[in-house]
């Protein structure tokens, strides 16, 4: 499937990048060049294949590795705001948000 | 002729429930769950999702979630993944949600309602965990929203029904039945005015009879129970309007507007629904074992409908008055253990279905709030039955226990409210009585025998209501036909 | 011999036998960063003050008698991808230049408890994308061996750092070969470790399911004693094994008698360059020589390793970098009209092409209509060739090959082809889909005397191994001792 500029358009939409009409076309050249790099893997078969196997550790994660639940400390706010904060802020400031 | 009967519709609807688990910490950090505190000070690098961090996952929110699982009749998934849901929100620290997409934690469960027509089972589909978003505060002035993330990564289940509940009534019905089971499992405080138990509404309606599904919509926003009701109220009407007058519905998110009870659709132009939902790498896939799932359904304690059914066949309660007592778990424990020290339950859930939600109301109180314990109002109850008191003395000693939360035999004592039974001083009582009020005396002996009950009331105004008032009954028509 | 051509372990010799103080040498390191990477490069934040305060503390210890650690007081560096409490962390992005972690990456953690002294943060490409360090933002890292040439990446300033004593020893990450083919390319020893043998926290993410974090070293010594250091469970990491881990100095051991080795066809193909061949053959025979049985196995699977990695690494990576959107940290786009441009905007800016090449791919691969001829895909090849893998492992001990199909390229001479960048980290992604170590160590010069390096493969969680084999190896040739001129 050919990649078009309305691909790379939407996809950037759903990445959150803007790119400038050069950024665009240059995109549209390289990814259609990997993607049709990528395009080999279709030859492999894998029917029957489990798609999650590495995933899966060989160890007990529920019992060994979760959480208790116990409440540790939280962070002084002063060190997690954005350093462009205004000081004293409380929050992490936006441009205002239409819901 | 032919009579052409209008074109009948019926709403078809599912809901999407989201509860917060009452875990003390965070699904995937250690900070607290607590609600309230100054804005951004329940975070940590993890919750904010600052780069490096990692989610450790909570092993009591997997256990509750599947609680919540084994008490609304799901499979649990013996193998079960987390996965990210991406999309971009500032109230989202990371990007992405943390999830379940096709292998939740419970699967094909159901819950039993009461229905103007009998019982009715609404199949859910699925319960999933996943961790909260933040919350935005928006600015009177300027352009500004300003970003808290205390409830970021606060355990949620996501609870979705199958599209089996046909109208508003069922739809609450439904939201009640959910909201006490959670509570009586103790996995959520299921508080909607602190955002603890949210739900979204989908919402098509078809031609009555017809098997295919019409087009929904979502309905978003809705805060309370009775917005859950209104919203789908409204939202039928407006489709069936809509179809009437020859439109067609289209797939949107709709946000409620509880003060105008109106919605509108929210805007959705960025917003291309395209979640790339893939498996979280940062979480190994988890193996429940069976052992596990035996354990959890052993903490289980009686839930709701089974608690109802006991009421019934134990203390010969009403079917009705078994439901109210089972609607809320603070509610229902409360009666049980006042029930439990007392030898007259029905009199016990009448005053707990009467007076005392009729004073919580007033007094604007929470069933935690109440001063005195369970065992008190069994006491009352005794002191009513063995006529240590009367029953309008009975109900100002009640209101004095909220006040003060003392033992209702001490405000009896203190106060001096035994009834009295003493026939000598109610002989006095009467006989003045008698002697004050001629006319009525006179109605009395001309037939009118209604008088009685002025004369009645007259010797317990006398009395300070303190009187028995059958003795008082007794002795008058005594000393009036004698 | 100068100081910074001294290993791990004869610095901890010479600090234990009091014939110089940590400041002294600390200071000596400092110095020559000072004198030397304004050329090389290797650095993008130098912690001057940090790390001679350090130096102080650890010293005291040592005379203490507190701290007894072979790493105590050896200055080292840390690639910039590696939370340092405190310290900019910037990933070589212009999205991260005003980052300062209020925490430290587990492995941080661990090397300070062990005394180490921290020199500064090196560079990398952007967000650890790339093979050549030059997608840094902030400066093109030079290789020792040939200034005009790269150090290999994205772990490029930790090996060019390490190969030109600018740290003694430093820490890189590997999630397709940043830590093995930058060490081929500048001559120095990097092990990519087994996947959960070291803990990600306080990495940032390029790909979870691959990154892992390692040592940059002169020899396959100090390689197993920053190892001993780094590696264990992390409660905070739940990808991190909670195995025990053996102590790596005990596969110190001059020995490859009876190892069964594999040579996979593929990896010597005509694809790789003849001196590469011929340098790995040459290992061959030196390992043959030592007693090591050698045969040539086929893995043909080969061909799909590069697509399998680059689909999966990207699809995490575009959803790893949405965090990145100017609200929490990072750069913040200047008086934007709305949220949706705030978002676009500080993303936009704040990202070289590299990365949004790589997020476009990632989102491209995971949206819906492309996800299952895509990601799923390539999990399901992933399980084929991790299977793969293991099957050859079940015959061999250890599996040889080149780390890189070529020597050190020119700066700029690949940067505008992807595809061709892309693919020639073919011998090293297989290693990171399959979560298994590697190695690799210098085995030779080509005809432009640029290093070469051969890699080791073991069996997961079989470090143990690898270094025994490199370990021999090192003993029994002279390539590791070679310096770059530098012009010195």
């Amino acid at each position: 499937m050919a990649i078009t500029k309305e691909i790379i358009e939407y996809i950037a939409m759903l990445a959150r990048l803007q790119l400038d009409e050069n950024e665009k076309n240059s995109m549209v050249a390289d990814i259609s060049k990997i993607i049709s790099y990528f395009d080999k893997l279709k030859e492999l078969d894998t029917s029957n294949i489990n798609a999650m196997e590495f995933l899966v550790m060989d160890e007990d994660v529920f019992e060994g590795a979760l959480r208790d639940d116990i409440v540790g400390k939280s962070y002084d706010r002063e060190d997690l705001l954005h350093p462009e904060e205004e000081e004293g802020s409380e929050y992490f400031t936006v441009p205002r948000v239409v819901e | 002729m032919i009579e052409v009967k209008p074109m009948e519709y019926e709403a078809v609807i599912g809901l999407e429930v989201h509860a917060e688990l009452s875990t003390k910490s965070k699904i995937f950090c250690s900070c607290t769950t607590e609600f309230g505190g100054q804005p951004n000070t329940h975070c940590c690098p993890i919750c904010l999702g600052m780069p490096g961090t990692l989610p450790v996952l909570n092993r009591k929110a997997v256990e509750y979630a599947i609680k919540a699982g084994l008490a609304t009749n799901c499979t649990i998934s013996l193998f079960t993944k987390q996965d990210r849901k991406n999309y971009f929100y500032p109230d989202l620290p990371k990007g992405y949600q943390i999830s379940q997409y096709d292998l939740p934690l419970c699967k094909d469960g159901y819950v039993e309602i009461e229905t103007e027509n009998g019982k009715k089972k609404i199949r859910i589909n699925r319960i999933h965990i996943e961790e909260d978003a933040g919350k935005l505060v928006h600015s009177e002035y300027g352009n500004y929203s300003f970003v808290d993330y205390n409830r970021t990564g606060v355990p949620l289940i996501e609870i979705v029904s199958e599209p089996d509940i046909s109208s508003a009534a069922e739809a609450k019905a439904y939201l009640e039945k959910l909201k006490a089971i959670l509570q009586f499992i103790g996995v959520s405080d299921c508080k909607m005015e602190e955002g603890s138990l949210r739900a979204d509404v989908n919402i098509s309606v078809r031609p009555k009879g017809s098997k295919q599904l019409g087009e929904r919509t979502e309905m978003k926003n809705l805060n309370s129970f009775r917005a859950v009701y209104r919203a789908i109220e409204a939202e039928v009407a407006r489709q069936i309007e809509v179809i009437k007058s020859g439109g067609v519905i289209h797939r949107e998110t709709r946000r409620w507007d509880d003060a105008k009870g109106e919605s509108y659709p929210m805007r959705s132009k960025e917003d291309a629904q395209d979640y790339r939902y893939f498996p979280e790498p940062d979480l190994p896939p988890l193996i429940i074992k069976k052992e596990l799932i035996e354990r959890l359904k052993n903490e289980l304690p009686e839930l709701p409908d089974a608690r109802k059914q006991r009421y019934i066949s134990e203390y010969g309660l009403p079917e009705y008055d078994a439901g109210v007592l089972t609607s809320s778990k603070e509610l229902s424990d409360f009666f049980d253990e006042a029930a439990k020290v007392s030898t007259n339950v029905k009199a016990v859930s009448n005053w707990v279905m009467g007076d005392m939600l009729r004073i919580l109301r007033e007094k604007n109180m929470e069933i935690a709030e109440i001063p005195f314990s369970p065992a008190y109002l069994a006491k009352l109850v005794a002191l009513i039955d063995k006529g240590v008191i009367n029953g309008p003395t009975a109900k100002k000693v009640f209101e004095e226990m909220f006040d003060t939360g003392k033992d209702p035999e001490t405000i009896v004592k203190e106060q001096g409210l035994e009834v009295l039974n003493d026939e000598s001083v109610l002989l006095e009582v009467v006989e003045r009585v008698i002697q004050e009020n001629p006319n009525s005396v006179a109605d009395y002996k001309k037939g009118k025998k209604k008088a009685i009950g002025f004369l009645v009331g007259q010797a317990m105004k006398a009395t300070k209501g303190k009187a028995n008032p059958q003795l008082i009954n007794e002795l008058l028509i005594k000393k009036l036909e004698g | 011999m100068k100081l910074h051509e001294y290993t791990i372990s004869q610095l901890h010799d010479l600090i234990s036998k009091r014939e110089i103080s940590v400041p002294e040498l600390t200071r000596y390191m400092l110095d020559r960063i000072e004198s030397l990477d304004s050329k090389l490069e290797c650095y993008i934040t130098v912690t001057e003050k940090q790390a001679m305060e350090q130096a102080e503390k650890v010293q005291k210890m040592i005379d203490e008698g507190t701290l007894n650690s072979p790493l105590a007081g050896i200055p080292m560096g840390i690639k910039d991808n590696i939370c340092t409490r405190g310290i900019p962390t910037t990933c070589a992005s212009k999205m991260l230049s005003n980052f300062v972690p209020p925490y430290d990456a587990h492995v941080v953690k661990k090397l300070y408890d062990n005394g180490a002294v921290l020199l500064g943060k090196l560079n990398m490409d952007e967000f650890a994308m790339g093979s050549s360090t030059e997608s840094s933002h902030f400066k093109k890292t030079k290789n020792p061996w040939d200034t005009e040439r790269v150090p290999g990446g994205s772990s490029g300033g930790s090996a060019a750092a390490v190969a030109a004593g600018e740290a003694i020893y430093a820490l890189g990450s590997d999630t397709g070969g940043s830590i093995r083919q930058p060490a081929s390319f500048c001559g120095c020893v990097g092990l990519k470790p087994t996947y959960g043998l070291v803990s990600r926290f306080g990495l940032v993410a390029y790909a979870s399911s691959f990154d892992q974090i390692g040592p940059l070293t002169k020899t396959v010594t100090d390689c197993a004693l920053v190892l001993n250091a780094i590696a264990g469970h992390d409660p905070m990491d739940l990808t991190s094994s909670r195995r025990q881990h053996p102590d790596y100095t005990k596969a110190l051991v001059n020995d490859v008698k009876g190892l069964k080795i594999g040579l996979p066809r593929e990896f010597i193909d005509d694809s790789v360059q003849k001196d590469i061949r011929d340098a790995v053959l040459n290992a061959v025979k030196v390992f043959s020589d030592l007693g090591a049985q050698c045969e040539e196995i086929s893995i043909p699977i080969m061909e799909y390793v590069v697509p399998t990695y680059y689909i999966i690494a990207l699809a995490e990576a575009s959803s790893n970098l949405a965090r990145y959107d100017g609200v929490k940290f990072g750069y913040r786009a200047a008086n934007p009209k709305d949220m949706l441009d705030f978002c676009m905007r500080s993303r936009s800016e704040g990202f070289g092409t590299e990365v949004k090449r790589r997020i476009l791919l990632g989102t491209y691969v995971l949206s819906s209509g492309y996800y299952d001829a895509y990601y799923k895909k390539a999990l399901k090849a992933r399980t084929i060739i991790t299977r793969e893998f293991n099957k050859a492992f079940e015959k061999y001990d250890i599996i040889i090959g080149p780390v890189s199909p070529t020597t050190a390229y020119r700066i700029g001479e690949k940067i505008n082809d992807p595809v061709q960048m892309y693919m020639e980290d073919i011998f090293t992604v297989p290693v990171n889909i399959a979560g298994l170590p590697a190695i690799s160590i210098p085995c030779g010069f080509d005809s432009k005397s640029l290093p070469i390096g051969l890699q080791i493969i073991g069996k997961r969680f079989d470090e143990t191994t690898v270094i025994r084999a490199a370990y021999t190896f090192e003993q029994n040739t002279d390539f590791h001792k070679a310096w770059p001129s530098l012009n010195e």
